[in-house]
């Protein structure tokens, strides 16, 4: 390691979240390689991380990452070792300790409880655990798979100190902490967690607070800690972008009139073609639209509010701005690099092609703003953590005989436009690739040459028809690795991009985003014109080499924005600024053109009319409800007893793109997920792939009854739409001054602009009808409490397991309980008119 | 509209490209020999891998222990000379409305999504695209015969291996998990009665007619009003009357049995509704746990699970011909696997792909026969293998589609089989 390196990876161990109080009094180590039979013998030498803790509560752990912020696996299985002051009245008390595996507690030195080391199961017939006896109900049950002990302990009133040690990751399994915590009740009262505050107790809703805090805080520290690290490359990638920046003067040396702008670009064309841009769109749909793009959801109402209010003549490029720095950016672009990099994990016994769960890479790569080549590089480098998120998980494709033919494959869709599906199997007919210029490429990923496996030829039968394609290679035949690709990309890079020990995949990677490969740059910013207008400068956007060959509707205009994109340093959100910013996206939509739009006939006289994306659609119905999605965890084994090559727990999504298939090919009620389901019935209906087993950038785009079916009587629909304890709607509903009030209030949040003056008049009235009396004084809100997941892949076989599931999905098609705060005449009318707002083609659909 | 032909233009098109061409190709079409009539498929699923031994293709008896074999008696069928499993006493006296078809097999690895997905695509997954199913093919290649239905019908969850694949979703299905609930998407909320719903409706139209005046001419606004108002004819008498199962009468329901006999009666609601293809799953894992993958003690009760086939689809078959919609409608039994001969630790049995059994009945074929021969253990194929291409090229031949008809995905042909030949002895 050098000595730059050895001070990062000292610094990234240094806990960074101290709070304005002062650091936090839990001190947690962490000790990696140890084995699966550690009983708490002495540790050796030095931990492999420490940090802080508000208390003996852990819901999950800092991640670890490399020298360059990829996050990596810890050595399993690993101890935890976290100490405490213990300092309470004298008298008697009882200790309660809760951990997934082998645990034990001491008090100054002396154990005096300890759990049961985890135990793996494959076979699935264990009986469902029935919920321990609770001597008071207000105490959080205990996690699924986590065992408690609870023991007398008589305090002297004197300070104490308190150690937790557990083991995780034992017998290759999850290394999950549970819901793992100490904590302390005298007689009769509730368990508090053992930290300085005592301000936690073991109830519902005080855990779920803590763990909501704690997430964000350890997410907090990731961050630090990542971005920390990563900065030791920023270097490199500084010097790679003043090279980049002077090559790409030359590869595409801007015309001698200087660059234009785009609507300049855009209205040259518009002009010779006897054509007008469209009108400009008025503040609030450029908000909604400009939101929707940028953070995936619509802006709220009180930013409707002010930003109409706001009379600054540069406010949308202010807001432009805004949008661009806000974190959920990296949130609003995830489906799209799902779809195109075919992200396709699978949380069940994978064998459908998938791969790891490589959203976190990509979420975290974009979350820390890196440059594009960055981004790319890392992913082809595939290093860090194959199955817990890090960029090694692109990898992996599951019972595939020819994985890394089916990454190149990826690969040269997503960066290079250039479609190689048939060469997986033959040189392809329409294309100008062969064969083994794809197995080359899969040589430069593995590093070594490829065989072609048999099933990647076409077999004639005899007798049977002969192929109509040409073969050129046979199974068994070798392929050496190679960067071939002819006039598509130059296959060598500028002196200065590589160092001498560069591997394989980093050159391959250097190759594709090299400055002089100009087809990076215009591939990548033909996608997010697309991506924001609707429609590429080529098309299809993902296969330049078809048919019929390349056609540029503006080449110019796509030659400035790759040298903008290139010379900004590979930052697609400068590219991003320039479009948005633009006329052309600001122009009321113009319809979708004719199937195969002629490059001629692509003016862009506005943008294209768009459907929101399935992700779009469902969060943005859960913002305007303000409600959480309120799914599983996606994980069919809550119990952490299986390995997480055949299971994963990709958790509880907070974002519609976070969801993935639940893989029940089994078509086992047991393993059945139901409220998760409700929300891929609907995505899936408006094109999302709940399993990605090829790479596509454009989806389906077909209007089918199932669309308005679902959001008119589907479950998720019907949940945002239903007021209950939880929802927006009903605080709105409750403190409205007037029906007039509440109208105006309603069509802000949801369609993010006032009422007209008639839907005004008119829906006021229909609320004026019992709004007076809409008050139920006194009536309790209903917290809805979530019961603990007692079915788990241990005893998914038990007949008992699929009966609680079968309950599970009534409840879950049951949707939210309404409130009893408000007439249940009145609530229906309220819910009325908010199905109808979310179900009008205006929510639906892009302004 | 198609003719199973590659087209002129496309030959021309791949001529050109590939100078190396082995040869031209002869139109598939005129390899499509049989032609069957059914105008419907009830294909019944057996997840988790039925145990041929156990049902279909009974062999000496086993102790549960050490020694291999049966678990159960057999009983003679309508087909002389042929035996099935003692808990399958009416269906075997109904055998000669059925094929079996005993030496299905397949080399996916011995796992049940990957096998699942072999059973519904014919096919392993390639990572460049995503196969259709069955179910979508055909509702691709034959549409709904009724209006106002959906061609493609999922009694069962749903996943990718059913779904449409490069087809799109206008081929995918609608889907219910059981007959109380109807399908998602189309049954309104139970808390929203008729008096809400036009109160719904009435907001709604005033909504979206402001929006749709100020958007005149734009026709994907349009088309997702009128997508409306077509799921509003989905969510209609003609389709969803199908659910209504209390409107039979109380002999017919009881013929079918349990609860898999309730979804096979809805099969043929919604095949007399037009529905081309449903599939029903019988995974009534509470019977025994573990369903069809029988191993260690799910073994203990699987004859609960084999009589309740047993009474739904002799029930189902009996309806169907009282009807006379038994010619018309082919009706498939398939499972993703078979299972060994040999028991587990536990008293149940692994997984086996070497040779497995599959049925088919009615839809106009030549019933009353048994394809293919297994040896003593069940275990290797001794005559007449049939692949699941084969298996599947059947089903398509046996609804008047050529199997080896290509479809298109990003200019890429696809034979709607890998390279399957229909089972002819059933044709003709």
């Amino acid at each position: 390691m050098t000595p730059l390196l050895t001070l990062i990876a000292a610094l990234s161990a240094v806990p960074l979240q101290a709070s304005s109080e002062g650091s936090l009094p839990v001190r947690v180590t962490i000790w990696e390689g140890l084995t699966d039979t550690w009983k708490g013998e002495p540790l050796d030498g030095t931990p492999s991380d420490w940090f802080e803790a508000p208390a003996l509560g852990f819901v999950q752990l800092p991640k670890k990452v490399n020298e360059r912020g990829i996050e990596i696996d810890r050595k399993s299985p690993f101890a935890l070792k976290a100490t405490a002051p213990l300092r309470i009245p004298r008298g008697r008390h009882e200790l309660v300790l809760r951990a997934k595996g082998w645990s034990r507690l001491l008090i100054d030195g002396e154990v005096v409880a300890e759990t049961k080391p985890i135990s793996a199961n494959s076979s699935g017939h264990e009986e469902v655990p029935e919920p321990p006896p609770m001597t008071d109900p207000r105490r959080r049950e205990i996690g699924s798979g986590d065992q408690e002990t609870i023991v007398a302990w008589e305090s002297d009133g004197e300070e104490h100190r308190v150690e937790l040690l557990a083991l995780l990751g034992a017998r290759k399994l999850r290394p999950e902490t549970g819901e793992m915590s100490v904590s302390v009740a005298a007689t009769g009262e509730l368990p508090t967690l053992i930290g300085p505050s005592r301000a936690w107790t073991l109830t519902d809703t005080s855990w779920r607070s803590y763990e909501k805090s704690e997430q964000a805080r350890i997410s907090q520290m990731d961050t630090t800690r990542r971005r920390l690290a990563a900065s030791s490359q920023d270097f490199f990638w500084k010097t790679r972008h003043e090279l980049a920046a002077r090559e790409i003067a030359k590869a595409l040396p801007a015309k001698d009139d200087g660059p234009k702008t785009i609507d300049e670009h855009v209205r040259d064309r518009l002009r010779e073609a006897g054509r007008a841009p469209n009108p400009p769109i008025d503040d609030a749909a450029f908000l909604r639209r400009m939101s929707l793009d940028t953070i995936g959801c619509p802006p709220t109402a009180e930013e409707v509010a002010a930003f109409l209010a706001d009379a600054r003549p540069d406010k949308r490029a202010q807001m432009i701005d805004k949008r661009l720095a806000d974190p959920r950016w990296a949130d609003a672009w995830m489906g799209y690099w799902q779809d195109v990099l075919a992200e396709n994990p699978g949380i069940l016994k994978p064998t459908l092609n998938n791969t790891g769960p490589f959203r976190r890479f990509l979420f975290l790569a974009l979350l820390d703003e890196w440059p594009f080549d960055r981004l790319v590089t890392e992913l082809i480098r595939m290093d860090g953590s194959s199955l817990y998120g890090g960029p090694a998980g692109f990898g992996l494709a599951t019972q595939n005989d020819a994985p890394m033919a089916a990454k190149a494959h990826v690969l040269a869709k997503a960066f290079l436009a250039a479609d190689m599906k048939c060469a997986r199997c033959h040189d392809a007919p329409a294309h100008p690739f062969d064969q083994s210029q794809l197995f080359a490429l899969a040589g430069l990923l593995d590093g070594k040459a490829q065989v072609i496996p048999a099933t990647s030829t076409v077999n004639s039968q005899a007798g049977g028809r002969q192929p109509a394609v040409s073969v050129s290679l046979h199974a068994g035949d070798k392929v050496p690795p190679a960067f071939d690709l002819a006039d598509l990309a130059p296959s060598d890079t500028p002196s200065g991009m590589l160092g001498n020990a560069a591997s394989s995949r980093e050159r391959l990677a250097a190759l594709l985003v090299s400055p002089r490969n100009t087809r990076f740059a215009k591939v990548l910013v033909n996608r997010l014109w697309s991506r924001f207008i609707g429609l590429g400068l080529v098309e299809p956007v993902d296969d330049w080499d078809g048919q019929e060959g390349l056609t540029v509707s503006h080449p110019a205009l796509l030659d400035d924005l790759a040298r903008a994109f290139v010379t900004s340093g590979y930052d697609l959100k400068h590219v991003a600024r320039l479009i948005l910013a633009s006329q052309v996206y600001q122009a009321e939509a113009v319809g979708p053109p004719p199937a195969g739009a002629s490059a001629e006939g692509r003016l862009f006289a506005g943008p294209v009319r768009r459907r929101l994306t399935a992700e779009q659609l469902v969060d943005s119905l859960f913002a305007a409800a303000g409600k959480e999605l309120g799914s599983e965890r996606l994980c069919v084994d809550p119990e952490g007893r299986r390995p997480p090559n055949e299971m994963l727990d990709l958790g509880e999504p907070t974002r519609a793109w976070q969801f993935a298939s639940t893989a029940n090919e089994r078509d086992r009620p047991a393993l059945s997920l139901p409220i998760t389901q409700t929300f891929i019935d609907l995505m899936q209906t408006f094109g999302w792939r709940p399993a990605r087993q090829d790479p596509i950038t454009v989806r389906e785009q077909t209007t089918t009854p199932l669309q308005p079916a679902l959001l008119a009587n589907g479950v998720v629909a019907g949940r945002v739409a239903r007021l209950s304890d939880d929802s927006a709607f009903t605080e709105l509903t409750l403190s409205a001054k007037n029906p007039s009030a509440l109208v105006h209030a309603l069509f802000l949040r949801t369609l993010s602009r006032p009422p007209s003056a008639g839907e005004w008049a008119r829906m006021s009235s229909y609320l004026s009808d019992g709004f007076d009396d809409r008050v139920v004084l006194g009536a309790p809100m209903d917290l809805n409490r979530k019961p603990m997941r007692r079915v788990s892949w241990s005893n998914h076989l038990h007949p008992r397991a699929t009966e609680i599931q079968l309950e599970e999905e009534k409840a879950a098609r049951a949707g939210d309980p309404p409130t009893k705060r408000l007439q249940p005449a009145f609530r229906e009318r309220v819910e009325d008119l908010v199905w109808a707002l979310v179900n009008s083609p205006e929510f639906v659909y892009m302004p | 509209m198609n003719t199973g032909e590659i087209n002129r233009r496309d030959l021309l098109k791949l001529a050109a490209a590939s100078p190396l061409l082995l040869g031209a190709a002869p139109t598939p079409a005129a390899s499509f020999a049989p032609r069957g009539t059914a105008e419907a498929c009830i294909f019944l699923w057996l997840g988790g891998g039925a145990a041929q031994i156990d049902t279909f293709d009974p062999k000496g008896r086993g102790d549960g222990k050490k020694r291999p074999g049966c678990y159960y008696e057999s009983v003679t069928t309508a087909i002389p000379g042929e035996k099935v499993c003692e808990h399958l006493g009416r269906v075997a006296d109904r055998l000669d409305r059925c094929v079996l078809v005993r030496t299905l097999h397949h080399s996916v690895v011995d796992e049940h999504a990957a096998a699942t997905n072999m059973l519904h695509t014919g096919r392993a997954v390639s990572g460049t695209i995503t196969y259709p199913s069955v179910g979508s093919i055909i509702a691709h290649e034959r549409g709904a015969a009724g209006e106002a239905v959906p061609a493609y019908v999922v009694i069962g969850y749903p996943n990718v291996s059913r779904g449409p694949g490069f087809l799109g979703a206008k081929y995918g299905y609608v889907y219910l998990t059981d007959t109380a609930t109807g399908p998602s998407g189309l049954t309104p909320p139970i808390d929203v009665s008729a008096v809400r719903r036009a109160r719904r409706e009435a907001l709604l139209e005033d909504l979206r007619g402001e929006f749709l005046a100020q958007h005149p001419g734009d026709p994907l606004i349009a088309d997702f009003a009128a997508a409306g108002r077509e799921a509003a004819r989905l969510a209609g008498p003609t389709f969803m009357g199908a659910f209504s199962l209390d409107q039979e009468p109380a002999e017919v329901r009881a013929s079918y049995g349990g609860e898999f006999g309730q979804r096979c009666l809805l099969a043929r609601r919604l095949v007399e509704r037009g529905v081309r293809f449903i599939e029903v799953s019988h995974n009534l894992n509470f019977l025994n746990g573990t369903g069809w993958d029988t191993h260690n003690n799910g073994q203990l009760r699987q004859h609960e699970l084999i009589q309740e086939l047993d009474a739904a689809l002799a029930g189902l078959l009996d309806d169907l011909s009282r009807l006379r919609l038994l010619d018309r409608t082919l009706v498939v039994v398939a499972t993703e696997f078979g299972r060994p001969a040999e028991f587990d630790s536990g008293g149940g049995r692994g997984h086996q792909s070497t040779a497995f059994s599959g049925l088919l009945a009615g839809g106009g074929l030549r019933l009353g026969r048994v394809v293919g021969v297994t040896d003593d253990l069940g275990k290797t194929i001794v005559d007449r293998p049939v692949s699941v291409p084969d298996f599947h090229a059947t089903i398509y031949a046996a609804l008047g589609t050529n199997p080896a008809k290509e479809l298109e995905t990003g200019g890429r042909p696809v034979p709607l089989t890998d390279h399957g030949k229909p089972i002819s002895e059933l044709f003709g």
